[in-house]
């Protein structure tokens, strides 16, 4: 087999050019290995310390909401639909939430429906309970407005209408929910806590 | 008790592809043949270890032993025998074991192949190249050790009456699902072998007897299968997700795509060294590429840092099969600067407007598509590490490159097979070409009358049909010369090969672009037409057994058969999948797909879509297999410069050797 | 000359097809404008799909936002930022061609123009050999 011994300045460049794609192949596996898997990538929180987008509509009853009223005391904002089953799972959570903060008057919960027709949701809370505004959520164009793909969804906002936190998953429990609520609080106002 | 005898397989497995290892080493090391010669034994110890853990894990599945971690979350008593024996391979783990296994019957064959040759230290360089993978994979499921022990306890005691939840509900709804991954993986395991023939060439310095050619079957055999599994896989995403595509730019898909792009161009080049002696350095270059993206691949499709539909669930191997990737990335790159300039031929190639040239620019085609692929599919995690932000790279960025190469390409294929070797004059080329150009713009102007629109289909549609025309004529010219041999060999089955190309780039492009989608409701007995079918709403239907619980709306199609999309529900998961339901046609498929469950008047939500020449995809990927055949297919030995298109005056140059000269290594 | 008659017939007949299949081009009519961005638009809860495919609640619901927002009169651009803005700049499939990540746009195009160069650069390099005197690869 004829070899051709290539001239100096020809193995240089090969050099060169094989050094380079070491160099190049050795920075890919750097930045793969360092990856986070796709599950644990942190969520997205476009909202957290701005505005909270409005909420206009009418309720299931057929009043009107505006979440703009409610200021003056924390919103706790959920997006749930009938069939979602971690929805139905925190519902008791909501119910003792809202039973608890009824008196005192300075935590006031609502709930958007997400994707679901009203007459399910009228008869989920007619069999469940729950006298807390229900808004209709307007075929989901409320819930793109807070960044909601998913159900359960749930949103604090605060007296003067900006987002505090975002729970985007089920409520744990409704204690969760107190104590979120005053630690945002605390951060906030000091220790003039609003909730029990 | 097939724990046990499944972890010793896998023991065995390791073990003896250490032992190989270790004596091919030393052998070489010291000249010993006697050692080389013993070497090939623990190629029978490794399959059979492999052949002990596949049965070991098959009879765990079909006898429900839940006390495997990996039977308890993957399989049930109510999957179906032939979704339950496929099972194996519809998790991690045990797509592992398929990988050892397949890799061990490509041992054993090699072995058997090169018997003859076994005290030659290129055939040891390259037994132990695929022991140290083979090393690598049952290292991985080690027993207690590896990342991926496909034997570990379920850890706690079963109460009776446990059942698992069976596969992924999308992963039983379709008897495709048997075939797709070991076909995929027969492909991918199987250009171990040309990569380990390449790294005891480069190790031994020896390149110019023809080792390469030697192996260029077993690539051509892998490369049928990859394309094969691919198509597969894309018939099985057809049928089965619900969305009326077939290829999503998926990163599973490109996966599998990557080493197909690499394994095609070396295809070609090889060609070029066998003809010319020339590219020898380049065609190493694509072997180490095609088999190291298969790992890269692997690693994508099991780490868990990209979404997928159909990626496996993330686990702990990605570290070591990234390793593993910059191990042989570095040593191929190393070997490839050290020897690569003593390999180097010496020749030039004549002019661009020759076979040769045509196979360059093909080459560059394919590598620029690799790296587009392989470029699209990472970016996202790039730029996370390089400043954080979050992108998507999708489908319309893969089309548009997708297009811009893939015209280039059509048209490499429609010039390709009328160019001689050496050189030729403009003149030759275009009276050869006269009759696959006129194929072409007939393509075009049959397409604009049947109202296809669009300056990219179109000229997709016109290469297309250039391509075949050329591709016709070869075959046309050679049978006329050689009766039915005519058909056969590498250049023929090559023609069509490019054929089932073609046909499969047609069918692809019409039933995407030219595709009419809508969603309907329906209630019963009522009627809509839809691009000249009519499509009749008979009434729902649902039905239950052991496997699962469906629901239907039974739809007559042009006043003909009925078909039933269904949702369907598998025990033991919560989600409700869609199955789809397609009537097929030549010129068109109606592919139905129900949205919603029958509510309380029985009406239904329908996506209808209309897909035109859709099935012309799946028959250019059986024409492609064909011609995979009918080009593997031993010729009489042939005079390696003997021209195999229509006789032109090439010069011969009397003092090219044929053959590389003897005695010199 | 009956060949280059016959390619002369054939750029007619071509130019002309090509023509009638792509001229009047028709301003998109708004199903057209929704597909083409619920096709680049992911549905956030899937793996991989784009909105146009997934059935999901939350594609269900972009679906019925970008309707809505194009008989509001938006523009596609307009569209597209809204849904960057909340939903995250992930969420469209065609990335940005400004920036760092744009570069993904950029760079197979100069993967192409380098290698093709490298191969052009490489056959004056043959032409050159063969102008001289038989060189040292025709040595036997």
């Amino acid at each position: 087999m004829e070899t051709l011994a290539a001239p100096p300045s020809r193995r240089r460049a090969g050099a060169l050019i094989a050094a380079l794609l070491a160099v190049v192949m050795l920075l890919l596996v750097l930045v793969l290995v360092t990856r986070k898997s796709a599950a644990d990538r942190a969520d997205f929180d476009p909202l957290e310390n701005k505005p909270a987008p409005p909420i206009i509509g009418a309720t299931l009853d057929g009043k009107s909401f505006d979440l703009a009223n409610y200021r003056g005391e924390w919103v706790v904002v959920n997006f749930f639909a009938t069939w979602c089953v971690p929805c139905q799972q925190e519902h008791p959570d909501l119910l003792s939430f809202a039973r608890r903060h009824a008196q005192s008057g300075d935590v006031q919960l609502i709930s958007v429906v997400f994707n679901d027709d009203a007459a399910n949701v009228r008869e989920f809370y007619a069999k469940n309970g729950g006298d807390w505004p229900v808004v209709n959520g307007d075929q989901g164009r409320m819930a793109l407005d807070y960044s909601v793909v998913r159900v359960p969804d749930t949103y604090l906002v605060d007296p003067v209408g900006i987002v505090r936190a975002r729970i985007p998953r089920s409520v744990a429990n409704s204690d969760e929910l107190d104590q979120t609520i005053s630690r945002l609080s605390d951060a906030l106002y000091g220790s003039a806590s609003p909730s029990s | 008790m097939s724990a046990a005898l499944g972890s010793a397989g896998i023991i065995l497995g390791f073990v003896a592809s250490l032992g190989g290892i270790a004596t091919l080493a030393v052998g070489l090391a010291r000249g010993r043949k006697r050692l080389l010669v013993a070497g090939r034994t623990y190629v029978w110890l490794v399959a059979a270890g492999a052949v002990v853990t596949f049965a070991a894990m098959e009879y765990a599945l079909l006898s429900h032993d839940f006390s495997v971690a990996f039977v308890a979350n993957n399989s049930s008593r109510h999957t179906p025998f032939p979704f339950n024996v496929a099972t194996l391979w519809s998790a991690l783990e045990g797509s592992i074991i398929l990988w050892a296994t397949v890799l061990s019957g490509y041992l054993v064959v090699t072995a058997l192949k090169f018997r003859s040759r076994a005290t030659d230290p290129l055939v040891g360089w390259a037994t132990l190249t695929m022991l140290a993978v083979s090393l690598f994979f049952f290292g991985l499921m080690l027993p207690n050790i590896g990342p991926a022990d496909p034997f570990k306890a379920t850890g706690f005691a079963i109460p009776p009456g446990f059942d698992g939840p069976g596969p992924n509900a999308l992963l039983q709804n379709h008897i495709l699902m048997a075939f797709h991954p070991p076909m995929l993986y027969l492909g991918y395991v199987g250009f171990t072998v040309p990569f380990a023939f390449a790294i005891a060439a480069l190790v031994t310095g020896r390149l110019g007897e023809g080792w390469l050619l030697e192996t260029r079957r077993w690539t051509l055999f892998a490369w049928g299968f990859l394309s094969i599994g691919i198509v597969l896989g894309a018939w099985w995403s057809y049928e089965v997700l619900g969305w009326g595509g077939a290829w999503a730019w998926d990163p599973v898909e490109n996966a599998s795509f990557l080493p197909w792009l690499t394994g095609t161009a070396y295809l070609h080049s090889v060609m070029v060294q066998e003809r010319r002696g020339m590219l020898r350095v380049w065609n190493l270059t694509l072997l180490c590429a095609t088999f190291a993206l298969t790992i890269l691949g692997t690693f994508l499709t099991r780490s868990g840092v990209l979404d997928s539909v159909h990626a496996f669930t993330e686990s702990g191997i990605g570290v070591w099969v990234l390793s593993f990737f910059a191990v042989i990335v570095l040593v191929t790159i190393g070997l490839i600067g050290w020897r690569g300039d003593r390999l180097r031929a010496p020749g030039r190639i004549d002019s661009p407007l020759s076979r040769e040239g045509a196979f360059l620019f093909n080459n560059l085609f394919f590598a620029v598509f690799a790296f587009a692929v392989l470029l699209g599919t990472v970016w996202p995690l790039i730029v996370e590490a390089v400043n954080g932000e979050r992108l998507s790279v999708g489908r319309p960025w893969f089309d548009f490159f997708g297009m811009v190469l893939g015209l280039g390409l059509l048209l490499l294929m429609a010039v390709a097979p009328v160019l001689p070797w050496r050189k030729t004059t403009t003149e030759t080329l275009a009276k050869r070409l006269q009759w696959p150009a006129w194929t072409g713009v007939t393509a075009i102007v049959f397409a604009v009358l049947v109202h296809a629109r669009g300056l990219a289909p179109l000229a997709a549609f016109g290469l297309g049909g250039f391509a075949a025309g050329a591709a016709v004529r070869q075959v046309a010219l050679a049978t006329r010369r050689q009766g039915w041999r005519g058909l056969v060999g590498r250049t023929n089955g090559g023609m069509i090969v490019h054929l089932g190309v073609v046909v499969l780039v047609v069918g692809y492009i019409a039933s995407t672009t030219f595709q009419t989608s809508r969603e309907v409701r329906l209630t019963p007995n009522q009627t809509i037409t839809i691009e000249g079918h009519t499509l009749q709403y008979l009434g729902s239907e649902s039905d239950s057994n052991a496997t699962r619980t469906s629901v239907g709306a039974r739809i007559r199609v042009d006043g003909g058969k009925t078909y039933a999309p269904q949702l369907r529900r598998f025990p033991n998961n919560a989600q409700a999948i869609g199955t789809p339901s397609v009537r097929t046609g030549l010129v068109d498929d109606v592919y139905l797909s129900l949205l919603t469950a029958p509510d309380d008047s029985n009406a239904v939500n329908l996506r209808i879509i209309i897909e035109p020449l859709a099935v012309w995809m799946w028959i250019g990927g059986a024409v492609i297999a064909f011609g995979t055949l009918l080009a593997a297919w031993p010729g009489r030995r042939r005079d390696p410069t003997d021209p195999v298109s229509a006789p032109v005056r090439t010069e011969r140059l009397r003092d090219e050797p044929e053959r590389p000269l003897a005695g010199v290594d | 000359m009956r060949l280059k008659l016959s390619y002369a017939l054939m750029a007619i007949v071509l130019l002309g097809a090509l023509w009638a299949g792509t001229h009047g081009s028709h301003t998109p009519t708004a199903d057209e404008r929704a597909l083409t961005l619920e096709q680049s638009i992911k549905c956030p809860v899937c793996r991989g799909q784009s909105v146009a495919e997934s059935d999901s609640e939350a594609s269900k619901a972009i679906r019925t936002e970008i309707a809505r927002r194009i008989s509001d009169g938006e523009s596609d651009s307009e569209i597209r930022s809204y849904f960057a803005q909340t939903l995250g700049s992930d969420i469209l499939l065609r990335p940005a061609s400004s920036g760092f990540a744009g570069l993904v746009w950029v760079l197979p195009v100069a993967g192409l123009v380098l290698a093709g160069s490298g191969i052009a650069l490489a056959f004056v390099r043959w032409r050159r050999w063969g102008d001289r005197a038989p060189g040292p690869e025709l040595r036997s």
